[in-house]
């Protein structure tokens, strides 16, 4: 059957090639490519969209040819593909149809940033999706997964400010976050501080999340930094915190806090010191005028240290003593 | 004898010099009429007229015991800056002679005062008594003895006193050494650095020695780069291309993993070994451990010495024989850490660094770049009046009048 179809599209193609007509051909490599598509043959229908180029007549042709490209790319997991027809639609005459498919192609962009593990830019790109866009979009990117990758991409990468300014008070995303209400409650949960209710969540999401075709290779990173800004956010406004009441708070084990919490302090995230013996983390009361006199100190060593071997260096081209090959 | 010594109270350094050049040693070496020793009768200050007198006696065969007169002239001869220079090549023969005549000891403190001498002045040159003297120091373990000479940097690098790059090289490549018998470290870093510094487009051996020290004490003194800008490529290939088992050494130890450190440690030994590096080695393990330690202090306030032990997982071994508490109080004696340890209930407090602004020292340091940039105007000043750049910078201003004429 699959052949029977090969042989009549192959035939049409063929006939409007004949009779030169540009559209028909067109029309005919964008069918024999979302015949290959159909039955999974993705790189050979890459190949005929990608021969429809030449044929292209009007503007929204080209649009056209991007997204199906775009699409066809995204499921062939090759990005690199992506970002040229990005930026091949960007340079088509402005209409509102070429907004329509950048608003879709916005969307792509934040796949992409959420592909290489930059998560604010991604969340940033998602934000920028208008609802109104939201029936258009792919099938594999529906206007309830905006939500899901915008809101777990913020969480993970934006602070308390950014979070209310950028996402609570966002006219349009809350229009994405009702129709995924669980995030709606998460960031929520998260903003207010009220982390037990926002741990719980997150528990309850993670199965479905690891199901998910873009999302599921970054769960446990996203789920590492958003547990690790709860930590920040936790400890900001206070000068000591017990440890023991802390866990509570973050349902865990006072021993898995205190490892999360040295893996904060060593990344120079927070600056704080643990009293381990009395299970307290202090914060630290720094001194910037002791520190700046250190590196005052330091830089002014190593600076005469440079300039006196360089010194030293000039005095022996003068006196003409260098290193000489031996003739013997 | 005695019409010579008249001539030494009279004389001027220039004539006294031709005539002490010109007497005969027999004469030099003898008592005057009255049976004194001459070296008694005149000041070692009258540096000219003692060196020779010295030198003669030291040559002849009945010459006495010479020491106390020896010592006296190491620590107080005088010699104007230009004769330094006429009299160079004697001074370093009497050098050379004690070197093989006096006991080891004796030796090396007479030879290191006489060192001194050379540098006694507002340069600090570099002769060829330099690096015997620390050599000598080396071999007898005579360190603190050597960092007299040690402590005043070179200044002054000239032919006339007849040392070359290899000279410099040697001095510095001894200098590390003794630094590193004395566990000083960055002093030992920095004299080992400064032989990268010998201008040249070939790589010496002494180089490449240095360079391997080098590798092993950044690990300890915790310094990113060892080469500097101004080695040239050719030559910094060279010495990467010798030194491979210190590289992959350095890069196990920046991977920050036991098990690393620990194999390539046991993949290299036997080339550190073979190159005299194993101590140094063995110190950059304990160093590892020291460094684990110190970021503890900047993550806890207080620790139980098993909880540390944990901490340091397999790095525990570093520090051995020691055990963790005695590691602490050596760290804490050395003020790698400001800690106390509390050995009944066996915790350990980290305490803050003590934040008392350092004037004195910023004054100090401030003073010592000015006086660097004094002597850098010094320099620059005696380069423009040079000749090689007044008749580079005389061409190049021919070429632009030559030039300026042809549009005009």
């Amino acid at each position: 059957m699959v052949s029977t179809r090969n042989e009549k599209l192959e035939n049409e193609l063929n006939n409007y090639k004949n009779i030169q007509l540009r559209e028909s051909i067109r029309m005919g490599y964008n069918d024999f490519a979302e015949h290959y598509a159909s039955i999974g043959l993705l790189s050979h229908a890459l190949k005929f969209y990608t021969s429809s180029r030449d044929y292209l007549t009007i503007p929204i042709h080209i649009l056209e040819m991007c997204n199906n490209i775009i699409e066809i790319s995204l499921e062939m997991d090759n990005y690199s593909n992506i970002n040229t027809f990005i930026l091949k639609a960007n340079q088509v005459v402005a209409s509102p149809e070429k907004q329509m498919y950048m608003n879709k192609f916005t969307a792509v962009s934040g796949l992409m940033h959420l592909k290489n593990s930059q998560f604010k830019q991604a969340a940033l790109k998602f934000l920028e999706v208008p609802f109104d866009i939201a029936p258009k979009l792919w099938s594999f990117i529906a206007a309830k997964d905006i939500a899901l990758y915008a809101g777990l991409t913020a969480l993970a990468s934006f602070d308390r400010n950014d979070l209310k300014s950028k996402i609570l008070e966002n006219q349009n995303f809350k229009n994405f976050l009702e129709l995924e209400p669980q995030i709606r409650e998460l960031i929520k949960a998260f903003y207010h501080s009220k982390f037990t209710n926002c741990f719980e969540i997150m528990a309850n999401m993670q199965y479905d999340l690891t199901l998910d075709y873009f999302l599921s290779k970054h769960v446990s990173t996203l789920y590492t930094h958003i547990k690790n800004k709860a930590v920040l956010q936790y400890c900001s406004p206070f000068l000591s915190i017990d440890m023991h009441q802390m866990a509570k708070v973050f349902d865990t084990t006072v021993e898995t806090l205190e490892e999360q919490v040295v893996s904060l302090i060593t990344d120079n995230q927070l600056d704080a010191r643990i009293d381990s013996q009395n299970k307290v983390i202090r914060a630290n009361t720094t001194n910037e005028r002791s520190q700046v006199y250190a590196q005052s100190l330091q830089l002014g060593k190593e600076f005469q240290q440079k300039t006196r071997f360089m010194l030293l260096r000039s005095k022996m081209i003068q006196s003409g003593i260098y290193l000489k090959a031996d003739r013997k | 004898m005695d019409a010579l010594l008249k001539d030494i109270a009279s004389k001027d350094d220039k004539t006294l010099l031709n005539i002490m050049k010109a007497a005969d040693s027999r004469m030099l070496a003898e008592f005057t009429s009255d049976q004194s020793d001459p070296l008694s009768l005149i000041s070692p200050e009258k540096g000219i007229a003692y060196l020779y007198i010295l030198l003669a006696r030291i040559r002849s065969p009945n010459n006495g015991n010479l020491v106390h007169h020896l010592i006296q002239f190491s620590l107080f001869c005088k010699f104007s800056t230009g004769v330094l220079k006429l009299v160079n090549q004697d001074l370093f023969d009497l050098v050379q002679i004690l070197q093989t005549r006096l006991p080891p000891d004796v030796a090396c403190m007479i030879i290191v005062n006489i060192a001194c001498r050379w540098a006694d002045r507002k340069e600090v040159p570099l002769t060829l008594a330099s690096d015997l003297a620390i050599r000598l120091c080396l071999e007898g373990k005579y360190y603190r003895l050597a960092t007299k000479l040690l402590d005043l940097p070179i200044t002054y690098l000239s032919e006339d006193y007849g040392v070359d790059a290899s000279n410099f090289l040697l001095y510095h490549y001894y200098g590390g050494m003794i630094y590193l018998g004395l566990k000083n470290y960055e002093k030992a870093f920095e004299f080992f650095s400064i032989t990268l510094y010998v201008p040249g487009s070939i790589v010496s051996q002494i180089q490449i020695e240095a360079s391997k020290k080098l590798h092993l004490l950044s690990l300890i003194t915790n310094v990113q780069n060892i080469f500097p800008k101004q080695l040239p490529p050719g030559s910094q290939k060279a010495i990467t291309a010798s030194v491979s088992a210190y590289s992959s050494f350095v890069d196990a130890f920046n991977s920050g993993s036991f098990r690393n450190i620990q194999n390539a440690f046991t993949d290299h030994s036997q080339t550190f070994s073979a190159d005299g590096n194993l101590g140094i080695a063995k110190q950059c393990l304990d160093a590892f451990a020291s460094w684990k330690i110190m970021q503890l202090t900047k993550t806890y306030i207080t620790l139980s010495l098993s909880d540390i032990e944990r901490q340091l997982g397999g790095s525990i071994e570093f520090i051995q024989p020691l055990n963790i508490q005695q590691k602490l109080v050596k760290m804490i004696k050395n003020g790698q850490i400001y800690a106390r340890i509390d050995a009944k209930e066996k915790i350990i407090h980290f305490i803050d660094q003590n934040t008392i602004s350092p004037q004195k020292e910023l004054d100090h340091q401030l003073d010592s770049i000015m006086k660097l940039g004094s002597q850098i105007i010094e320099f620059d000043k005696k380069v423009g009046k040079s000749k090689a750049y007044l008749t580079n910078s005389k061409s190049d201003y021919q070429m632009m009048s030559e030039a300026d004429e042809m549009f005009n």
